[in-house]
Order: C-alpha cells, then structure tokens, then sequence
C-alpha cells in the first residue's frame, strides 16, 4: 500500500506517482478527494512538483518516469516555468558537464574499440572455419602407402617380478596346429631318363616337387635346369644339394609349366660335371 | 519527511490577485467573479488565496489523469462555477472547494467525449524567454537573505555523487537532518519560484503594455 487509509496519509512515492499520472483509479480517487480537503498534503504535493522539475531537469529520472513527466506534469504554464527555472538553477550553480575527453587506451564504449573487437571476431571465426575445413580434408586423404605393415607378433607381457618357478603346477597347452597355408604340393618322381615313358601331371597347381632318383649317386651339389621340348629354358636353379648322394628334390612353381612335354636337366657341379636328363609332361 | 507540517509555501501578494489574462478567465465578467470570490471567502485576500488553490489543485488533478488541456478545463471548471454561484450561494452546504472537484468531473467527462484534437507539441522556450528566467534569476536571488541564498547555491551545487555527499556536509554543518535541509531548501526554492514567477509576469505585462502603445 502505499498510502494509509485510516490517517490518509500519502507517502512522498504516492505523491510522486500522482504527479506521475501512475495512482490507481482507486488511489487517485482518494488522493483527489485529499487534496482538496488536507492543505498539508498540499504543500507535500507542490514541494514534490519542484523536486519532479529538478529531477527531469537533472535528468535523473528513469526513461519511463521521463516521458511521464512530459506527458502529465508539464502541462501548465506554472509548471512549465518550473521546469525552466530548475534548469537555470543547474546551468547557474550546478557543473555543466562537458563531454570530457578521455585519454584512456581502452575505452571499451569506443567506435574504435568496437570496430577493433568486431574485426577481431571475424578473424577468429573465419580461422575457426577454415582450420576445420582443413583438418577434414586432410583426414579423408587416402594414406600415401597403398599397404599396411603387417601387425608384428607381440609377445605377452610378462611381469618383472613374476617369480621364475611358480609353485603352482605348470600347466601347458599343447598349441593347436594351425591350418596349413602352403601352396598344394604335387609330388612327380623322375626315374626314367628316356621320353618314351614320362610321368604326366594333370593340372597341377600350386608347386610340383620332384623327387630324382639319381642313376649314379654322386655327393655334390647340382643344377637344375627345365626346358621345354623346343629347348626353351623355363626354370632354373643353381644350387641343388642331395641329401644322400642318390636322390635330388627340385621344387617348381606349376604357375612356370604350362600344358606341354618338358625336359629336366641336372648337372653335377664337380669336376666331371656328368648330367642326367629327365622327361616329362604336363596336361 | 516531505510532509511540510501543513506550510503555506506560496503567498501570494494582493496585487497580483486582479483577473490579469494570466489567469484564462475567457468570459467570465467581473460581477460573476467577485460573486464567486464572496461565496469562497468574505475576506477578499483570503478568497484570492483560496481561489488560486482551488485552481491549481484543479489543474494537478487534470494533468495528473493525463488531460493534456488541464489549464483549459480548469479554467472552464471555475467559469462554470461562477456562473452557478447565484443559484447556490444560499442553499450549498459545505465546503465549497469541493464543489469545483464535482463541475470538475463532469467538464471532464464531456472532454472526453469530444473528439481528439491534435495535441501541439510543447516547444523550448525561446533565447528571449531564456534571458527573461535568468535575470529574474539574478533579480530573485538577490532578494534573498544572505543565509537562503548560501542555501539554495550550495543545494543546487555539483551532481551526481557529488550533489548527495555535498548535501549530506551542509546538513551536517547545520546540524540538520537530510530530509530537515530538504525542506528547507524545497521552501527557499519555492519562494524563489514565486518571486520569479512575479517577475515574469512583470515582463509580460511590460511587453504587452509596449505592444499596446
């Protein structure tokens, strides 16, 4: 409440509001029927016009209390001149405020500073953007080497402190033998040194091992050269060595042995360099 | 306190109380006048007084409702009146001032129910006006004692912070409470209105006189 209905007495804010044009319709009813009966809040009333004049003058009111001011309180002429002395009390006594220029670098309320602070955004907006852009592109750029390294081998780790010979008893898993990745061996012997009977291989794939009987068991190292009928090398190899003297194991890529009649030559790599030649086909 | 324990702020001289065109008074003629004066207070100075009360609360109610004319019913509230003097002087019982807060709501209500006018917007007082307030001004201040005057330069002194912690020294010195100096200040300050009020009505009616002649 803001004004006490058993002693009708207004407070100083009522009587500013009523200056104000803010009182309820009821209140203003009250204040009406008040001020012309109570000579006190009279008086209250005409000190608060002066104090509302210098205020306005002063600029000291709000924005809304301002355009109040305009619209309800300076609507007379006694008002009005009022208002105009309060002013040229100020301008007399009071400190005319002039726009003081400031030597302070950073005055954050400056268009400069302003302006400076909005470039700066920018900027780091604008470097945000493209940084990003940047990071992706780089990220889905396919890896310079088409291959991996294949994952090496890592060994368990073991703890430092882990006791050499553990009490409990050790209990060990026959590891499981893995599934055999080498190519499909076909096995030919080579007995017969003429080509009137030849072992044949029927598509062979992966690689053909074969298995020579030596005539003559000779230690020694041997070459291996296979050619074809025509005498056109296909496979070779330098070093041959036989285990026992009497037999020789030479091991060719099926991928080199297309559908023909081949001839396999070893040759002793002592003094005597002796060969023996083998036949074969391959359908 | 504002309250300012009933005090008359405003005296207003004799001389001044005579009908001048300041007060508005469009076609009330002089018998209708001094008949309201008669019904108001016998005593002639005393109605005067009570009259320019009656006017102003008047217009402080009006403006207080937002009437942009509050001068303008005012003045055609105490025409009203006046004219309706004859008819009641005899017969009203009561206080009369309350009698202008009734015409007051009825002319109020009519002027609502007119149509709106244009409200012309309230212009800065020319460079001339501005010279006239503040020789005045000087005229005024000079008129005051010495100790007011002191009062009213240092109360109207600085700003801001400045004016609050000024006007906390002086009431300190004077061995006064804030609200006391307030009310001190508020009541030089409305003599000061008063004197210059005066003066610029003396101003006017020189101006008008020259105008004449």
């Amino acid at each position: 409440m803001i004004s006490n209905r058993d002693t009708h007495e207004f407070s100083d804010e009522a009587v500013r509001c009523f200056l104000l044009g803010r009182l309820t319709a009821a209140e203003q009813t009250q204040f009406e029927q008040q001020l012309f009966t109570n000579s006190e809040l009279e008086a209250r009333v005409r000190l608060a016009e002066i104090v509302l004049a210098d205020d306005y003058a002063g600029r000291r009111l709000g924005r809304a209390d301002q355009a109040l001011a305009r619209e309800r309180f300076l609507v007379s002429g006694d008002r009005e001149r009022l208002y105009s002395v309060s002013q040229a009390l100020r301008h007399r006594f009071a400190p005319v405020p002039t726009p003081k220029r400031s030597f302070k670098v950073f005055r954050l309320d400056a268009p400069m500073w302003r302006y400076a602070f909005a470039a700066m955004l920018l900027l780091l907006t604008f470097a945000t953007v493209w940084r990003v852009t940047k990071e992706r592109r780089v990220a889905f750029i396919p890896p310079a080497v088409p291959f991996k390294p294949k994952p090496a081998p890592t060994s368990t780790p073991v703890e430092a402190h882990h006791p050499d010979k553990p009490s409990a008893p050790e209990h060990q898993e026959a590891p499981a033998n893995p599934p055999s990745h080498e190519p499909e061996r076909t096995t030919c012997v080579l007995e017969t040194k003429n080509t009137v009977e030849h072992p044949a291989l029927v598509k062979p794939s992966g690689a053909i091992q074969f298995q020579v009987s030596l005539p003559e068991p000779r230690a020694g190292a041997y070459r291996a050269d296979i050619f074809t009928i025509a005498f056109q090398p296909v496979f070779s190899v330098d070093l041959l060595e036989s285990t026992d003297g009497s037999k020789l194991e030479l091991t060719v890529p099926a991928g080199v042995l297309k559908p023909g009649d081949y001839k396999v030559k070893f040759m002793h790599l002592g003094k005597d360099a002796s060969e023996v030649v083998y036949y074969f086909r391959v359908e | 306190m504002c309250g300012a324990q009933g005090a008359m702020i405003q005296v207003i001289p004799p001389q001044r109380f005579q009908m001048t065109t300041a007060r508005k008074l469009r076609e009330l003629d002089q018998d209708d006048f001094d008949r309201l004066l008669r019904w108001l207070d016998p005593n002639r100075e005393r109605a005067g007084v009570l009259y320019e009360k009656i006017r102003w609360r008047l217009i402080a109610i009006l403006a207080a409702r937002g009437c942009a004319a509050a001068e303008e019913l005012a003045d055609e509230t105490i025409d009203r009146v006046s004219r309706r003097v004859a008819d009641i002087q005899d017969t009203y019982v009561g206080d009369p001032a309350l009698y202008f807060l009734g015409v007051m709501n009825n002319v109020h209500h009519e002027f609502l129910k007119r149509p709106t006018t244009p409200r012309l917007v309230p212009t800065a007082p020319d460079t001339n006006t501005n010279e006239q307030i503040h020789t005045c001004l000087d005229r005024c201040l000079d008129r005051l004692t010495p100790h007011a005057r002191d009062l009213i330069e240092r109360y109207y002194a600085e700003d801001k912070q400045a004016k609050i912690n000024l006007r906390r020294t002086i009431a300190r010195q004077l061995g006064v409470s804030a609200s006391n100096l307030r009310l001190r200040a508020l009541r030089v300050r409305g003599k000061l209105q008063e004197c210059i009020n005066h003066c610029l009505d003396g101003h006017v009616n020189e101006r008008d006189r020259k105008a004449t002649a």
